[in-house]
């Protein structure tokens, strides 16, 4: 499928990612248009049904950015978020599921240049793992 | 109830979107979206223009969710929801959409996709908003009483400012006397000022104060309460005492490093730190013959990567006195850069050369060697300027250590909520925007407990502190974002998987008037994290302006509209 | 064994305070055994004690929350670290109920040691009121012979694997039903707002509900089996919830719900937790 373009659901807190997606957008670093941003206050905030959902109905790939560990707002949340997200890689691999299409970041308020690799580097591999044959229209029967 | 009626405002921003994004495309589609009864587009949606048009067409159309797609929320969003609020609309039935900094801004070369996506975030943007339901901000009253922990002169400077200010303030103190380490020091610049006779004006200040109670040999035992309502414990040598405040400020200031064991500190008669040196000069004995002071000892580097910022001043200025005291004394200072900022210190640093101070660079590979027995007699280092080992006479060494944190950080840190750096000092709210608060609301922060600050700023800081610890007391309450936790009991199991996870302690588990355990959050100390959200199975625990029900209308959206959004 | 249980249970239900006594007893035609709630002493004789008895008493307790009286429960090992942590969940008070401990080695199946029996580990430091005998960890092989060993398959066979057994499903959910995990008031599937998952037996939706329910239940299942053991069309959910299982001791160094006192692991972290997700930070 050559011209398959993946859709990347991405949550990102507002002090941290979402700080950091604003930068690179200031900074005019320029990025593949597959992904949608949501906001959250925290990562932590992020429930793996969410992401379990997405994926469950054809969404190709979701990411969840935070902050770096140690350095989140509301002091502990990333460090759940950590943890959630392992559980949740091992549910995913457990099922034999492609893992590789969520992914977890730590992306700070200054660091749009990194927010940038991370879209760039996210949406290449969701690409290349081809579309999300789950959802409705797996239901061949 | 009144029916959802969604109002979509897309922004040009002058070309910053209007330039990639085809603006009026983009509003035709927000038209046809499930619950939009209006869209218009703007030039600038934030200009007077915009937000004149915004009110006037909730009036016209009976919009009651406003959905504003333009640039950053992290900018403007208070100001548009201010607009909702003055036309009459709930502040919290606005949502943004960013179009700019994640669209037009970062695909400047496909304006098709960028118009796509475009498309995309006003759907998913009016999802939610059709979601959104009325907050009200919760308000805590403000007792008009602060606490000040430290007296030193940070907290001799806020205790003073709010006592001018009328209000009630305990100032609580571990030692017997006031004035922390500025009071065992001897003469400061500039111009040798007399330290006792400033810390004396600062205490004096204080302890005329009718307003101000101050509880020397005390520490702070717990904390319980938030912003408006701090009941603090006190442990005073009469026994436990509780006080009722509104603020706290942290001024508990720092401790000299005394490394005992570098440069043989404690090994050998004569070796000492600055403070040791500032107390014989009070003493006016000890000082002995030749002197070498050793820079950056303990600073800068492997244990400790920070540099202390006011030691360098001290040296030069102590190293001055050392010689005039005695002009037939040498006295090296052994630094590795001087870092004499300033037209005050710069001016300090050439006065101390004029008056004989030899200043020889050493390279931290190489430190110098502390020669002697049972008491210092010189000092081996190799000038690494010039390119040889030389031996310095000396009959006292003087180590210029670091400010470090205080052991009891830790512990006032996890009472007050608030947190510490790398280094063991306490961090700000944001250095730049937020320099003399935590992110805890009511609690803040000056002098050295933040960095290593010299009486300057440690004054100017307290003021500062005082000032935004004024502010909450003069209104009287605080407002708290509305965006917070909320529990509905009837789904509830009792599990405290959200009490548990709270990292602010807002939730508690308590039995209902049946006696089942539920969960209940206080709006005022819970922050809006979310995190307690997906630690509930039940899906009880709600934030609220985030829900489960709306983040999931945005994601089935995404997964099954995106055909729509195509073209 | 079953002699003492039932004069325990006797001597409990006579108590003025005693509510009722949960524990076993036999189905009728042989076939096995079921849970039994006594609540007259005179039917004491109900209750039996065999390599049969499955069923996890304790999942009916927190039906007993706030309401008066002592309950008695027997409990297996298994049983009693689940009651372990559903006192942590707050669904049971201790000081409510009147716990027996009966020593049990190992259930069989089929003549055979049952398969959710190997690997088995008794709670440490759990306070019995009674105990029909030492309730220790009894010397059992840590893995069946001959099972779906899911971390040797590749993800594709994995995945293979579990959209067959899925296929099988039909949302009955009588694994939630049976669990003694799961104690919403209002199951998240059962709620219409937000409709997380509509009750078609599609795909996705199956999917979906047999995920969240494992995610919801990681670091909790007690290993019993029973979800798998109620399962109308045979659905190897056993091994779902213990490969998180496994998963939550590897990641998080947890011990298995109710053995030791500790959290469960999506309760709280460390600062410590593994962390593949900081590639490229300087």
């Amino acid at each position: 499928m050559s011209d398959f373009e993946p859709t990347i659901l991405v949550f990102a807190c507002n002090w941290c990612s979402y700080a950091g997606a604003d930068m690179a957008g200031v900074s005019r670093f320029q990025m593949p248009p597959n992904c949608r941003v949501v906001r959250v206050m925290c990562s932590a905030r992020v429930r793996p049904e969410q992401v379990i959902s997405a994926l469950a109905q054809g969404i190709d790939g979701v990411l969840i950015l935070g902050c770096h560990p140690g350095d989140c707002h509301y002091a502990e949340g990333n460090y759940h978020t950590r943890r959630r997200a392992l559980m949740l890689e091992r549910l995913l691999d457990t099922l034999g599921l492609e893992r590789e299409r969520f992914q977890v970041s730590w992306v700070s308020a200054a660091e749009g240049a990194k927010f940038a690799e991370t879209i760039r580097a996210v949406v290449d591999e969701i690409r290349a793992l081809g579309p999300n044959t789950l959802g409705r229209a797996a239901d061949a029967g | 109830m009144a029916r959802v009626r969604v109002g979509v405002f897309v922004c040009h921003c002058g070309s910053n979107i209007g330039g990639v994004v085809r603006v009026p495309e983009v509003v035709d589609y927000a038209r046809e979206l499930p619950l939009v009864r209006y869209a218009e587009d703007n030039l600038y949606t934030c200009s007077d223009a915009g937000l004149g048009s915004i009110k006037q067409m909730i009036a016209e159309h009976g919009l009651n969710r406003v959905v504003v797609a333009s640039c950053t929320p992290r900018t403007h969003e208070e100001l548009f929801r201010r607009n909702c609020e003055e036309a009459g609309l709930n502040r919290y039935l606005f949502e943004f959409v960013n179009l700019r900094e994640h669209c037009s801004w970062i695909h400047l070369h496909e304006p098709d996709s960028a118009t796509s996506k475009a498309k995309e975030l006003v759907r998913l943007g009016v999802a939610k908003a059709s979601r959104l339901a009325p907050l009200e901000m919760a308000r805590a009253p403000v007792r008009p009483a602060a606490l000040v922990i430290g007296g030193g002169v940070a907290g001799l400077a806020a205790a003073g400012s709010l006592g001018d200010q009328g209000f009630e303030v305990h100032l609580v103190e571990r030692e017997q006397r006031l004035g922390g380490i500025a009071a065992g020091l001897w003469k400061l610049l500039p111009g040798d000022l007399e330290a006792a006779k400033l810390v004396s004006s600062l205490t004096r200040r204080v302890e005329d104060s009718e307003r101000i109670t101050v509880h020397l040999g005390s520490t702070v035992s717990s904390v319980s309460g938030f912003v408006g309502a701090f009941d603090v414990e006190l442990a005073t040598p009469e026994g436990p005492q509780t006080v009722e405040v509104g603020t706290v400020i942290v001024a508990t200031g720092a401790k000299e490093l005394e490394p005992l064991g570098l440069y043989r500190l404690g090994e050998l008669d004569g070796v000492v730190t600055q403070l040791g040196l500032e107390q014989r000069f009070r003493d006016a004995e000890g000082l002995g013959g030749d002197v070498v002071v050793i820079n950056c000892a303990g600073a800068r580097g492997p244990e400790r990567e920070y540099c202390g910022r006011l030691c360098c001043a001290v040296s030069i200025k102590n190293a001055r006195h050392l010689r005039e005291l005695d002009p037939s004394r040498r006295v090296t200072v052994l630094q590795r850069d001087v870092m004499a900022m300033g037209t005050l210190f710069e001016a300090e640093y050439r006065a101390a050369k004029k008056a004989g101070v030899r200043f020889v660079r050493y390279d931290p590979s190489r430190p110098p060697e502390i020669l002697g027995d049972g008491r210092v007699n010189g000092v081996r280092v190799y000038h690494s300027v010039i390119g040889e080992e030389r031996v310095l006479d000396a009959s006292t060494v003087v180590l210029t250590t670091p400010l470090v944190g205080q052991d009891e950080a830790p512990e006032l840190s996890k009472m007050l909520k608030v947190p510490l750096d790398g280094d063991g000092f306490f961090l700000e709210a944001h250095v730049k925007l937020r320099p003399v608060e935590f992110a805890t609301d009511g609690v803040f922060i000056a002098g050295a407990a933040r960095f290593p600050s010299n009486i300057r700023e440690s004054v100017s800081q307290g003021k500062a502190a005082a000032a935004k610890a004024a502010a909450p007391m003069t209104a009287g309450e605080v407002a708290v974002e509305a965006t917070t936790a909320s529990t509905d009991q009837r789904l509830c199991s009792g599990c405290s998987n959200c009490e548990r996870t709270c990292p602010f302690g807002a939730v508690s588990v308590e039995p209902d008037r049946d006696g089942r355990p539920v969960s209940s959050v206080n709006p005022v100390i819970c922050k809006g994290c979310g995190a307690c959200v997906p630690a509930c199975p039940c899906g009880a625990i709600q934030q609220l302006g985030f829900t489960d029900s709306q983040i999931f209308a945005m994601v089935e959206s995404l997964a099954h509209d995106r055909e729509e959004a195509a073209g | 064994m079953r002699d003492e249980l039932r004069e325990i249970a006797a001597e409990f239900l006579a108590r003025p305070d005693a509510r009722c006594f949960i524990g076993w007893e036999e189905l009728p035609g042989g076939q096995g055994t079921r849970p039994a709630v006594i609540a007259d002493p005179g039917q004491v004789d109900r209750l039996t004690w065999t390599v049969g008895c499955h069923a996890n008493p304790t999942k009916y307790l927190p039906r007993f929350r706030g309401k008066d009286g002592i309950v008695g429960v027997a409990v297996k090992g298994c049983d009693a670290r689940g009651l372990r942590e559903l006192i942590r969940a707050r669904q049971v008070d201790r000081d409510k109920v009147f716990v027996v401990g009966v020593p049990c080695d190992g259930l069989e199946d089929e003549g055979e040691l049952a398969r959710r029996c190997y690997g088995c580990r008794y709670p440490e430091g759990f306070e019995y009121d009674v105990a029909l005998g030492p309730m220790e960890t009894p010397d059992l092989p840590e893995r069946p012979p001959d099972d779906v060993d899911l971390a040797s398959m590749s993800a594709e066979e994995r995945r293979a694997f579990f959209e067959d057994e899925l296929a099988k499903c039909i949302r009955c959910e009588a694994c939630r039903r049976i669990c003694y995990g799961c104690f919403c008031p209002r199951c998240i599937f059962e709620s219409t707002d937000p409709l997380w998952s509509s009750r078609r037996a599609g795909k996705a939706e199956k999917l979906f509900y047999h995920a969240v329910r494992a995610f919801h239940l990681a670091g909790r299942c007690i290993g019993c089996d029973e979800c798998a053991w109620v399962c109308p069309v045979g659905v190897r959910l056993d091994l779902l919830n213990r490969a998180l299982r496994d998963g939550a001791a590897e990641l998080f160094g947890h011990e298995g719900a109710g053995v030791i006192d500790q959290e469960p692991p999506l309760r709280t972290f460390s600062t410590d937790d593994p962390d593949p997700f900081a590639k490229g930070r300087p």
